[in-house]
């Protein structure tokens, strides 16, 4: 739990919470790009880019503070709390994050390979989602669609978390200082 | 990049590409008379089942409103175009962009409204029975 003397320090806490709000800046980002092209509802997931980094720096259990309370947040601040959209969200970024931190885990994958699956997870969860809320399979017409927008994203996602995931581990800041090593 | 990681790509490519043809045969290309309008909506739609003949017989341009979970959308039809949304209630109005639809398989989503709007292929019973008389 966040609170108890086992959960992570100060210093962490801080990075966690610019993971949020940077998660939640790309969120918006996103949202701002005229990707007429997509699924109605269903993001492409730039912010998996933090979900990422987190995987790498803190424990999984931070890792799944980070993701939820990016979606909460998004969804109050955007006024979709929820609404289909906000479930839509919750449901790719939750996907993702389990596929991401099994690969990572039990895998010999880089972050590219693990972003890769990761983004394939996050809209295949989203799009899971609005199956279930128009309770239709119908829209697996856009499956392989929005597939193809997975592979590029994910290679994006993935080049900028092994940037990003360098950067921050050379700049001494040390974020997994919490873990027994 | 490993050769894990390239394995995954290919792997994934593979995957797309089997699923495209994959859906491409379950949605065969039909002839336009045997198609029926589905709407999927919070609110049921009036005209559920409306046959595609029925549609072209009118020749004229036709406007349904559709109830969503948060507003209203505009489902309209254009002889020689096919079905679109001219308005919706939703916050980034992607949905007006992805029509007109008029093949069998090809859907319209609205998801901040939990819309769908599909044409799909009569079954059996609605190509034998005259489905709209019997609907009017």
């Amino acid at each position: 739990m966040p609170f108890s003397n086992d959960g992570p320090g100060p210093r962490k806490l801080v990075m966690m919470s610019l993971m949020v709000a940077l998660s939640m800046g790309l969120h918006f980002v996103e949202s701002t790009l005229p990707l007429g092209l997509a699924v109605p509802g269903v993001k492409l997931g730039l912010a998996n880019i933090v979900t990422l980094i987190c995987l790498y720096l803190f424990t999984l259990r931070e890792t799944l503070m980070v993701v939820v309370l990016r979606v909460l947040m998004v969804g109050l601040v955007s006024g979709q709390f929820f609404m289909p959209v906000f479930w839509i969200s919750l449901a790719g970024a939750l996907l993702s994050f389990l596929v991401m931190a099994l690969t990572k885990q039990s895998t010999r994958l880089t972050p590219v390979g693990v972003s890769l699956l990761g983004a394939t997870a996050h809209n295949t969860g989203q799009l899971a989602m609005v199956a279930f809320l128009v309770g239709s399979l119908k829209v697996a017409f856009y499956w392989p669609w929005l597939m193809l927008w997975a592979i590029p994203m994910g290679l994006i996602t993935g080049f900028s978390a092994k940037v990003a995931i360098k950067a921050l581990r050379n700049t001494g800041v040390n974020v997994t200082m919490n873990e027994k090593e | 990049m490993t050769r894990h990681d390239i394995f995954v790509f290919i792997a994934l490519v593979l995957l797309i590409f089997l699923a495209w043809i994959g859906l491409s045969f379950a949605n065969p290309k039909a002839e336009t008379e045997a198609l029926v309008l589905e709407v999927v909506s919070p609110v049921p739609f009036e005209d559920q089942g409306l046959s595609w003949t029925t549609l072209m017989k009118g020749g004229q341009a036709r406007q349904w409103t559709i109830q969503g979970e948060i507003g209203q959308l505009i489902l309209s039809y254009e002889p020689g175009e096919g079905l679109r949304l001219l308005e919706a209630d939703c916050p980034n109005q992607l949905c007006l962009h992805m029509g007109p639809i008029h093949k069998a398989g090809q859907v319209i989503l609205c998801a901040p409204n939990e819309v769908l709007i599909a044409l799909r292929q009569a079954s059996d019973h609605e190509k034998e029975g005259d489905f709209d008389a019997i609907l009017q």
